[in-house]
């Protein structure tokens, strides 16, 4: 039972494939509500089961709270992709030429992926984890290519060609790590691996792998164009739970696998963590399209999220959870409104946003309040998430590093107001006119929104997060 | 305790608090009504509201003096409180509602002045365009006002203090389309701003060292009975063991102690709300707010906030006799300084401003003559301040239905109003009467009583002082009663007519309240330190030469401006010169001030920081956004889009890693 809801996913998944194959074309609309629904399902069964532990097949897959919350994550982050998706899938938009096809695939594929990064967080072998990381990542190339125009083809390939260097770097890792020890398990291997030449190339490979699905620099390269050629909906997923997924497999490495040494992974983390938020943050500045600037922000935030992995306090754990939480919301509420432009207008150039707020006045101030919360301005729950990652590095006694990150907050406040002042100060372009937004997208834009304020402020979230987290690591480290 | 059955002296805050609903109500709803909705329902329900709040402070008055009749100690009550803030154990600020002899005599005072100005303006500003945000604002500072008085810690009163500085500032700028009254509302805000920055480091020194002894102190202080006491509350910093450990305490500053500097520097915001010299220069220019305002504000209440500041520290300004003896010096030369100058105004309200700090130097140099175990002083300037209220708003809203009538401000143009304007006249005379100290109307008890306590105190020197002012003040009243209701009409004045009742029925019941306001108990009701004495009576010893000093001053004014005519005062005025000119120009301390700030703060300090600011911050701040953007181009141009590239990029970074980590683990 405790596989409850990765059966609800797949059994979803399949059930859709097979409706499509019978349903006639303008009935096909029904297939967004039954991947939803699927969701919504597996979700109700996550909570219901959360936060109690188990392990089935021999513990090969196994849950327990911070195994709860990624599931958690994941299904949200997919509930809201799919909530902006179905707009453009339906064919209920302006801009004609940006209409995607096939949406009966598009969803079963979606939530293929959605499973995988599930079974990623239950994983507790090498081979299970191997796979699952797979099953999460090769429907995003397909998903990447869906629109088959140049742009979106051209990413698609990219994406499967570095992917597929990052699997082999990933592989190689976990085979050197299975050699050193003869162990499978996870936690098996933490507990018997010495340091040595070795350990430290298995170790450097599987961090290779990890760095690219969390486009941690110098191995975030792909994400500008992936993220700028794919459809707008496959972006917001890329962005949130690709990157969750990614998170969810560092705990796995760093907590099961190498936990003994992460007081010693402080410093090279440290660094690394300093060069994503920078990088992420320098490049984003001079960006002209949308989703090409929503990939350095990605990149940036990155950065601070794996603050969280310093030192040994035991809110490391908690915070970065919460941060994943909410930059997922913020980062969605964000996209909705990408993802709603393009579909009424087809445009993704940021200079193309001039004057939202006049003729759209409540979509714009959803993103401004969605781009302060990345940027971390308070009362936002970007602020608050970023306050607690910021604590832990400081903490952990790497005060330049918060330094660091603070002048990065600055920066990235700098090109998030480029998009307000897009909004709010430029004048309105001559054939802009009011659009329309249609109510499952305004919905989601609203709770989003609505969300990234309210976590913030409610301290009930993240105490819920911090009780059920707090000593999950403790295990792994002694 | 007998409270427990009283409903108002469980609920106090109601007082302060209807007019803040009041304030809410204005502001954020009626002003979205239509325009004349908007100003049938403003008018009504700021009005409404004050004059409740009145009755409530009279029900106050009437319940706490019952509960502590003449002869027994009365006891400061906090009947309602909640904690604000809470940084600390021992440091935590709450907010809450004080009731004591003094602030019960203010709520009564700023209630009934305030009700008294809100129906007045009900006439005086009918149909002006800005009608609704005039009694919003009005509201605004009531409340802010009764915060202040009932304010049982330095915090909550420093917050209020700046609330009735904001109202003040927008309220003087009511017209802000006249370049006058904006210029007016920014020089009394920087001036009493400037002042409260001494007020602020007082009582952060005030906190700093009174935190530092609390946890030594409490103990004994909740075993007396003062449970629930905070750092900041007046309860705490006037205990008689407080100051004692203040006053052992080794730290000086410029050879002050730590209870003297921060008593100093409290002392300068009082001084800078309440316009003692050489602070007093906002005062005059604020009476470009509309008259009603000036009677409010500007003479009856915020104005002796200074006043109500050191009467409610006054155990610990007495702890430190250099304090009061500022107090003292500051307060009777203001006196004497305000009235010199307040004979050569011309613009009525001029002269009714310098004469409220001439007033107020009173109060402030009988606090500072008085000491704990001498308190007719403290008892004096409370009664003064009572009574002031009332007879100089009096004479505000008179002035202002005089301006109403000849729409001028000059006495000049005035003249010749006796008999058009029979009601106004009869009650400035009363009030003219009441400021010149003539028996047995209010102005002579407590001026009376305030020169007992200086002469008693020893102080002969400020007793002279005090005896001179009174003979000064009554010349320059008559001389303003002679010229605007006595003299020749002018073309302005031909046409006046009496001003509407509205504005006539605050005037009548002031001039009850400056005729009865006199024979107030006073010493039974308010007394602080060791003589509790009852009433002393009239001591005409002093009585007898201040009624005296008044008669010649009024004399005077008769022969210069009734008998003489135009050309004996002129005459006077060529005799005295360039005297005459220095007075009226006040001293110049305008031009002294404006010397000072653009020939030499301007110049010299703030064009070269200025420079600094444009040139060295700016350059560095363009700088580093110039080298961000730079950067981000170069890192942008490592977006190659190829694949190629990216793979290498991806190699390069584990081969990184692994050397790094290899430099790590080793």
């Amino acid at each position: 039972m405790l596989m409850l809801p990765e059966l609800t996913i797949i059994g979803t998944a399949f059930l859709l494939i097979i409706v499509d194959l019978f349903l006639h074309e303008h009935r096909k609309a029904v297939l967004g509500g039954i991947a939803m629904a699927g969701v919504l399902l597996a979700l109700g069964f996550t909570i219901g089961m959360m936060p109690q532990s188990g392990e089935l097949f021999g513990g090969r897959f196994a849950v327990d709270s911070v195994t709860w919350w990624f599931k958690l994550l994941f299904l949200l982050a997919s509930l809201i992709t799919l909530a902006i998706s179905i707009d453009l899938l339906d064919g209920r938009i302006d801009a004609k030429h940006m209409a995607l096809q096939a949406r009966g695939e598009y969803y079963a594929i979606m939530l293929f992926s959605l499973a995988g990064a599930m079974y990623l967080a239950s994983a507790r072998d090498l081979v299970t984890l191997y796979v699952s990381l797979e099953l999460a990542t090769i429907p995003l190339y397909i998903l990447t290519a869906w629109k088959r125009d140049t742009l979106s083809s051209e990413s698609g390939l990219k994406y499967v060609i570095l992917g597929a260097l990052a699997s082999a770097f990933l592989l190689y890792g976990l085979g050197l790590m299975f050699g050193l020890t003869g162990e499978m398990n996870l936690e098996a291997i933490g507990r018997s691996v010495t340091p040595s030449p070795t350990f430290w190339l298995a170790a450097a490979m599987v961090t290779a792998g990890i760095s690219f699905k969390l486009t941690l620099f110098p191995f975030h390269m792909w994400a500008a164009e992936v993220y700028q050629g794919a459809p707008a909906p496959v972006t917001a997923y890329l962005s949130v739970a690709s990157k969750a997924a990614g998170l969810a497999l560092m705990f796995q490495v760093f907590y099961r696998m190498m936990g003994h040494q992460l007081m010693a992974w402080a410093w090279p983390l440290a660094i690394l963590a300093a060069l994503t938020m920078t990088v992420g943050n320098l490049a984003a500045i001079v960006q002209n399209n949308i989703k090409r600037f929503m990939a350095f922000s990605a990149i940036s935030q990155a950065g601070y999220l794996i603050l969280g992995f310093l030192g040994n306090s035991d809110e490391g754990i908690p915070s970065m959870l919460y941060y994943m939480l909410v930059y997922i919301l913020t980062n969605l509420a964000a996209f909705a409104v990408i993802v709603w432009y393009s579909n009424q207008t087809g445009r993704e150039r940021i200079e193309e946003y001039r004057g939202l707020a006049r003729v759209n006045p409540l979509v714009a101030l959803a993103m401004m309040i969605a781009l302060f919360s990345l940027a971390g301005i308070p009362p936002l729950s970007g602020f608050v998430g970023k306050f607690f990652l910021f604590s832990i590095a400081s903490k952990a006694g790497f005060h330049w590093l918060v330094a660091v990150a603070a002048v990065n907050s600055t920066i990235s406040l700098y090109y998030y107001l480029r998009i307000i002042r897009q909004m709010y100060i430029e004048p309105v372009g001559q054939e802009t006119r009011a659009l329309s937004i249609s109510p499952v997208l305004a919905v989601t834009l609203a709770i989003t929104t609505l969300a990234t304020g309210a976590i913030g402020i409610i301290p009930m979230v993240y105490e819920t997060v911090s009780a059920q987290t707090i000593s999950w690591f403790l295990p792994f480290i002694h | 305790m007998h409270s427990e059955q009283s409903f108002i002296l469980n609920n106090v805050w109601l007082i302060p608090a209807i007019p803040f609903l009041s304030f809410l109500t204005l502001g954020l709803l009626i002003r979205n009504f239509p325009k004349k909705l908007q100003d049938q329902l403003s008018g009504i329900v700021a009005t409404l509201a004050v004059f409740s709040a009145a009755v409530l402070a009279y029900w106050l008055a009437w319940e706490y003096f019952h509960l502590f009749p003449a002869g027994v100690a009365k006891q400061a009550l906090v009947p309602w409180s909640f904690e604000w803030l809470r940084y600390q154990e021992n440091l935590a600020v709450n907010v809450g509602v004080l009731v004591d002899p003094i602030s019960v005599l203010l709520m009564v005072v700023v209630t009934t002045v305030s009700s008294l100005v809100h129906l007045y303006s009900t006439g005086y500003m009918h149909g002006d365009p800005g009608y609704a945000r005039y009694f919003t604002w009005l509201n605004l500072f009531t409340f802010s006002m009764l915060g202040l008085v009932v304010s049982p810690n330095i915090l909550q009163m420093y917050v209020c203090w700046e609330l009735v500085g904001a109202s003040s500032f927008l309220l003087i700028g009511f017209y802000f389309e006249k370049p006058s009254a904006v210029s007016a509302s920014k020089k009394a805000f920087i001036v009493t701003r400037f002042a409260d920055l001494g007020f602020l480091l007082g009582v952060i020194l005030l906190g700093y060292y009174g935190y530092n002894l609390f946890a030594s102190v409490a103990p004994s202080l909740h075993a007396s009975g003062l449970t629930n006491v905070q750092p900041f509350d007046f309860a705490f910093l006037t205990n008689p063991e407080v100051m004692n450990q203040f006053m052992g305490m080794s730290d000086t500053f410029m050879g002050m102690g730590v209870l003297t500097l921060s008593m100093v520097l409290i002392f300068m915001g009082a001084a800078g709300k309440s316009a003692m010299f050489p602070l007093h220069i906002w005062l005059p220019d604020a009476m470009e707010g509309p008259t009603p305002v000036s009677a409010l504000i500007h003479a009856a209440t915020m104005v002796v906030a200074g006043v109500y500041l050191v009467a409610r520290m006054f155990p610990v300004f007495a702890a430190s006799a250099d304090a009061l003896l500022v107090v003292m010096y500051v307060g009777a030369f203001t006196a004497l300084f305000a009235a010199v100058i307040g004979c050569t105004q011309d613009d009525i309200k001029r002269v009714l401003a310098f004469s409220t700090l001439s007033q107020l130097g009173y109060m402030m140099f009988a606090l500072g003559v008085s000491s704990m175990d001498h308190p007719l002083g403290y008892t004096a300037s409370m009664f003064h301040l009572f009574t002031h209220a009332f007879f100089k708003a009096l004479l505000f809203l008179g002035a202002g239905a005089l301006i109403h009538a000849v729409h001028s401000n000059s006495i000049w143009d005035m003249g010749g109003l006796a008999k058009k304007m029979p009601v106004t006249h009869a009650t400035v005379l009363i009030a003219t009467l009441a400021i010149a100290g003539i028996y047995p109307l209010a102005g002579f008890f407590s001026k009376d009583e305030i020169l007992v306590a200086a002469l008693e105190s020893g102080h002969t020197g400020v007793f002279a002082i005090g005896l001179l002012v009174a003979g000064i003040t009554a010349f320059y009243m008559f001389r303003i009663y002679f010229v605007a209701f006595w003299g020749k009409p002018s073309h302005h004045s031909e046409h006046a007519h009496e001003a509407p009742i509205s504005m006539l029925i605050p005037l009548i019941v002031l001039a009850i309240f400056t005729i009865g306001a006199g024979f107030v108990p006073m010493a039974d009701l308010v007394s602080i330190g060791h003589s509790a004495g009852g009433h002393h009576g009239i001591n005409w010893a002093v009585a007898g030469p201040s009624l005296f000093v008044a008669a010649a001053g009024i004399s005077f004014a008769w022969f210069m401006y009734v008998a003489g005519g135009k050309q004996r005062s002129a005459a006077l005025a060529g005799a005295l010169g360039g005297v005459y000119t220095t007075i009226k120009q006040k001293f110049y301390f305008d031009e002294i001030y404006l010397f000072i700030t653009k020939k030499i703060v301007f110049r010299f300090i703030a064009t070269p920081i200025a420079w600094f600011d444009r040139n060295v911050v700016d350059g560095g701040v363009n700088l580093s956004g110039w080298l961000t953007r730079a950067s981000g181009a170069a890192l942008n141009s490592t977006q190659t889009g190829q694949v190629q590239t990216y793979g290498a990029w991806f190699v390069g970074g584990a081969v990184t890693v692994t050397l790094v980590l290899w430099i790590f683990f080793l």
